[in-house]
């Protein structure tokens, strides 16, 4: 290290530069090409001069040996350009040693060829949210470029362009002219942020197949463990394992694929793992265990129990080996650095893999010593700390205490934390466990109705005709209840209307057919039967005179969702009646319930009410599978109208559950008594289109919306949402006649 | 009637059968004493073969009538039918059974209506008769006859149950899978893959098995195995043919057939 090389000096004034030039010529000699040295150079003399100070120069010594190396001759030039072109003589100046600073990340996630990409990204972002506020030229630099500088990292990892062009036109879209809050939304911290940023995600979403990897694990193993995914921190960065711990396997919500191997495929690794572990591991004590020989331990144990599990099914075998990295027996110097991680990946697959490339005696010794006690039978965990130990004291180097560590390749993915091997005597804080923070908050609210978490729906967007993703909360409540006998009083108010029904309801005849054989009276010859009649008379013998067929009606196969809209308007008294529209809306809900229980129809209720995007409330009041009985009418009794009708949220909720039912025919019915409309939606005309777009989301899926309108001036709008699904009753004070009539035209 | 040859009905060869316990001194034992026998379990894990096997072993020939919801007393009894001097009588598969002392085995019994069943009361109780009642004669069943049945209790239904006054007419004897070595062993034999591979054919019906209540209805029968094990042993590719002899006939539920390639790749590799 003191031989002094000469290299070319850097021609600049910068003490501060020159300093970080003498710390970096070595690397860039070693990592540069002739080619990619000289752009180096100039590159850094030329930021030097262009009046920005020394920051430049200092940011690009520090980080073009990597990027230089990564991207080949000619990648330097092009980065000098790019930042002097594009953002120094722009307002973004500041951000320039972040731009810079960013390809240490960089090189780490994206291709050699992938760097005009990159850049263009850089600049379409850049020309996006830089703008001025009068005159041509922009003034004002862009809000969130250091803001998504600084989460490069995450956005490479785990986006590709693509995505990370949508999550950036999503944040453009919306908070293109709100600085502070387009700011929030590039570091990642805001929850539509968040979410757009989780949809973009490449690979497979856990939830996409948890079923059949329930299944997985109930086939293989009879086991059923429940699953909790977590998903990247995205303020601190956090490596997760997963783990299993209380019944509950937890496991990253997204893999992509990995060596080939597909991600489906890497769940099924992982599962494999953690439940070998849970078949073959013992706990073991491990506060007299350093961590040295505890990291150890778990090599070896982590190969026991596969090893084992591998005797039931030889199959995964493969499938692990497939996802365990692979690395080079001499790559890592362990004069310079802690090997410590290397030795262990080394051994690991020596251990699993009998066609392993490593010729270090210590490992073959090692592999040959656990093959032998595995062939013995019978093992535990604690075989494998004997084995750890004295494997340790064999390798043991007065590096593995070294600041650096070998880490490169040494992780497998697959593979859970172990803390199911230690146990613990003494508490202490190293053990972190990432829903922490939930259970807390969960038992906080252990006494309120909130803990039933809410379901996100999509909102249309028409003005960008595109979903604003996960926007409205739609909580699920059971409706509350009071003395079911209203309910009973209005039906006996209207027992004149229940007598019309019912004489409607008996010549309701539904469609479908059904053969009855041995009829005496029938619609036709069943020729079997009448030929066997034939032969008795003949025979001498009684002949069986059921000869006909008969056909039956097969009961009707529809669902129907009464979707009420529960919101403030309802309180309004109906002319000179003294009712409110609720009121009439409870009479008429009533009667129809009524009616459709004769019918035996697959049939729920339930009200919707909002108070902003944040609080959507669905009311329970009747599911399909409850029958018109009293919980059922002094929820109905209990009907309450507050807030705001935000229909669409509501609409997509009933038809999630509509949907899953198993029927010829799915009506939606939506009574409502006005426009849908929110406190937190200034545009009239946003929900009308949301609304219309939820109505044709159910379409598409094949269930069928009617809505029952209540406002006069409904003609205004109605159309745009149902298109001709829908009926507005003039007379309010009729709808307990019209709507069980209504109901009964639209279904026979 | 007179030229009928009730050995038509007799086994010729040997079926191919491993007993599991010690079924066949109970079967031999209730044959004896003449008690019918009801053979329950799952699809295809051998209960007709080993019925086929104590009849060969008995040497008593075995009429076999697999019963639907459409089988009416008459197709068991026997009917008149036309021809050209008018009508004439025909035995039923019962009758037959009944009058030339053979074993008369029905099927998947529940799969038949509840009332048809009446008519065998009065043959599995004291008074071994059947009353043709059409022709008016009383037929005295033949010394050698018996009465077997089977059913499948895994899709028992409230619909498809017998009733009590049947089932208590009968002894009983429950079938299951056989253990996982002697299955293996009995997939060797029928389909002719290596002894290695039958273990792993039966390891994957296990994880099939493992699934009835979640998305299957029943696991792979050993009758599937042997499909597989000769389509492999007449060299398809091993896992193509557990796809096509255990995964695709047993279920259409697309995330079942993701789970089961996962096992099928966890098995085979």
């Amino acid at each position: 290290m003191t031989e002094e090389i000469q290299y070319k000096p850097l021609d600049c004034a910068f003490e501060s530069v020159q300093a970080v030039f003498a710390l970096n010529i070595e690397q860039a000699v070693e990592h540069l090409s002739e080619a990619s040295l000289s752009e180096y150079y100039e590159g850094a003399e030329f930021l030097a001069k262009i009046g920005q100070g020394d920051k430049l120069s200092i940011a690009f010594l520090k980080t073009m040996p990597w990027a230089g190396e990564h991207f080949g001759d000619g990648s330097i030039k092009k980065i000098t350009d790019f930042t002097y072109n594009k953002i120094c003589r722009t307002p973004n100046k500041p951000a320039v040693d972040k731009f810079l600073d960013s390809f240490i990340i960089v090189v780490d996630h994206i291709e050699k060829d992938q760097l005009d990409e990159y850049l263009a990204l850089i600049e379409y972002h850049l020309s996006e949210t830089t703008f001025s506020i009068h005159g041509i030229h922009d003034t004002h630099p862009s809000p969130s470029l250091i803001a998504m500088l600084a989460n490069i990292n995450l956005l490479l990892e785990q986006l590709d362009f693509k995505g990370i062009y949508e999550w950036i036109d999503y944040g453009l879209r919306y908070f293109k002219h709100h600085p502070e809050r387009q700011e929030e939304y590039f570091t990642l911290t805001t929850a539509d942020s968040k979410a757009v940023f989780q949809r973009q995600r490449k690979g497979l979403l856990f939830s996409d197949i948890e079923r059949p990897i329930n299944l997985f694990q109930q086939a293989l193993w009879k086991t059923n463990f429940m699953y909790a995914p977590y998903s990247p921190d995205f303020e601190a960065l956090e490596h997760f394992h997963p783990y299993l711990e209380d019944e509950v396997i937890r496991l990253p919500d997204i893999y992509s694929d990995l060596n080939g191997v597909s991600a489906c495929k890497r769940y099924m690794a992982l599962i494999a793992h953690i439940i070998a572990h849970h078949q073959f591991t013992t706990k073991i004590v491990a506060d007299n265990v350093s961590p040295q020989q505890r990291f150890f331990t778990e090599v070896f144990e982590d190969a026991r129990v596969e090893y084992l599990a591998i005797q039931q099914y030889p199959g995964l075998k493969k499938l692990w080996l497939s996802l365990m990295p692979v690395v080079d027996e001499f790559d890592c110097d362990d004069t310079k650095q802690s090997c410590l991680r290397h030795r262990a990946i080394m051994l690991t697959r020596a251990l699993l893999d009998d066609n392993h490339p490593y010729q270090n005696q210590i490992i073959l010794d090692y592999v040959e010593k656990f093959k032998e006690l595995m062939s013995k039978g019978e093992t535990t965990t604690a075989d494998s700390l004997s084995l750890a130990l004295g494997y340790l004291i064999k390798t043991r180097s007065a590096s593995d205490a070294l600041g650096s560590i070998y880490f490169e390749n040494t992780e497998v993915s697959y593979r859970d934390d172990n803390r199911s091997i230690w146990l613990f005597i003494e508490k202490f804080d190293e053990e972190s466990n990432i829903f922490e923070h939930q259970k807390k908050s969960e038992d906080e609210n252990d006494e309120e109705v909130e803990v039933i978490p809410p379901h996100y729906y999509d909102e249309w967007d028409y003005a960008y005709e595109s979903y604003k993703l996960d926007w409205a909360a739609v909580y699920e409540r059971l409706h509350t209840h009071t003395d079911a006998s209203k309910i009973d009083q209005i039906l006996d108010k209207h027992s004149s209307l229940v007598k019309q029904l019912k004489k409607v309801l008996d010549l309701l005849k539904p469609q479908n057919k059904k053969r009855i054989r041995y009829q005496e009276e029938g619609v036709e010859l069943d020729l079997d039967i009448a030929l066997r009649s034939v032969i008795d008379i003949k025979n001498g013998s009684q002949p069986d005179t059921r000869i006909n067929v008969d056909f039956e009606h097969d009961s009707r196969s529809v669902s129907v969702l009464l979707l009420l809209d529960l919101s403030q308007s309802l309180n309004e008294v109906v002319g000179s009646s003294g009712q409110t529209i609720l009121e009439l809306s409870q009479e008429a809900v009533s009667l129809l319930a009524w009616a459709v229980e004769q019918l035996g129809d697959n049939f729920a209720i339930a009200g919707f009410n909002s108070d902003t995007r944040q609080k959507v409330m669905y009311y329970h009041i009747k599911g399909y599978s409850e029958h018109w009985d009293d919980m059922v009418k002094s929820r109905l009794a209990d009907l309450k109208a507050e807030f705001s009708t935000r229909m669409g949220a509501a609409i997509r909720h009933g038809a999630h559950y509509l949907d899953m039912q198993q029927s010829d025919k799915k009506l939606m019915l939506i009574l409502t008594d006005g426009e849908p409309a929110d406190i937190d939606m200034h545009d009239p005309k946003a929900l009308i289109q949301d609304t219309h777009k939820a109505v044709q989301e159910m379409q598409q899926k094949g269930m069928y919306p009617y809505c029952i309108s209540l406002d006069k001036k409904a003609d205004e709008y109605i159309a745009d949402i149902f298109g001709s699904h829908y009926s507005v009753i003039d007379r309010i004070e009729s709808l307990p006649k019209e709507l069980p009539q209504l109901f009964l035209s639209l279904t026979t | 009637m007179s030229d009928f040859d009730i050995n038509q009905f007799k086994i010729e060869s040997e079926p191919f059968y491993k007993a599991q316990s010690n079924e066949v001194e109970l079967y031999t034992a209730a044959y004896n004493a003449r008690f019918p026998v009801m053979v329950k379990g799952p699809t295809g894990c051998g209960k007709s073969r080993f019925i086929e096997y104590m009849a060969y072993k008995l040497d008593k020939p075995i009429i076999t009538v697999s019963c639907n919801e459409d089988i009416t007393a008459s197709d068991l009894i026997g009917r008149y039918l036309l021809d050209s001097n008018g009508t004439r009588w025909v035995d039923g598969p019962l009758t037959l059974a009944a009058r030339h002392g053979a074993i008369c085995y029905l099927d998947e019994i529940v799969e038949a209506r509840q009332d048809t069943m009446v008519v065998i009361h009065s043959l599995t109780d004291h008074r071994r008769e059947l009353m043709l009642d059409k022709k008016g004669e009383l037929v005295k069943a033949h010394p050698d006859f018996q009465l077997v049945i089977s059913y499948n209790p895994g899709y028992q239904s409230l619909m498809k149950d017998l009733k009590q006054s049947t089932k208590q007419r009968f002894t009983g004897m429950d079938f299951d899978y056989a253990s996982a070595e002697l299955e293996a062993s009995i997939v060797v034999k029928e389909s002719g893959v290596d002894t290695g591979t039958a273990a792993k054919l039966v390891k994957l019906a296990e994880t099939t098995r493992n699934l009835v209540g979640h998305g299957l209805d029943e696991g792979a029968s050993t009758r599937l195995l042997n499909y597989a094990g000769t389509l492999i042993a007449a060299g398809v590719d091993t896992k193509d043919a557990c796809h096509m002899a255990l995964v695709c006939p047993i279920t259409d539920d697309s995330e079942v057939r993701t789970t089961m390639s996962g096992a099928i790749d966890a098995i085979f590799g």
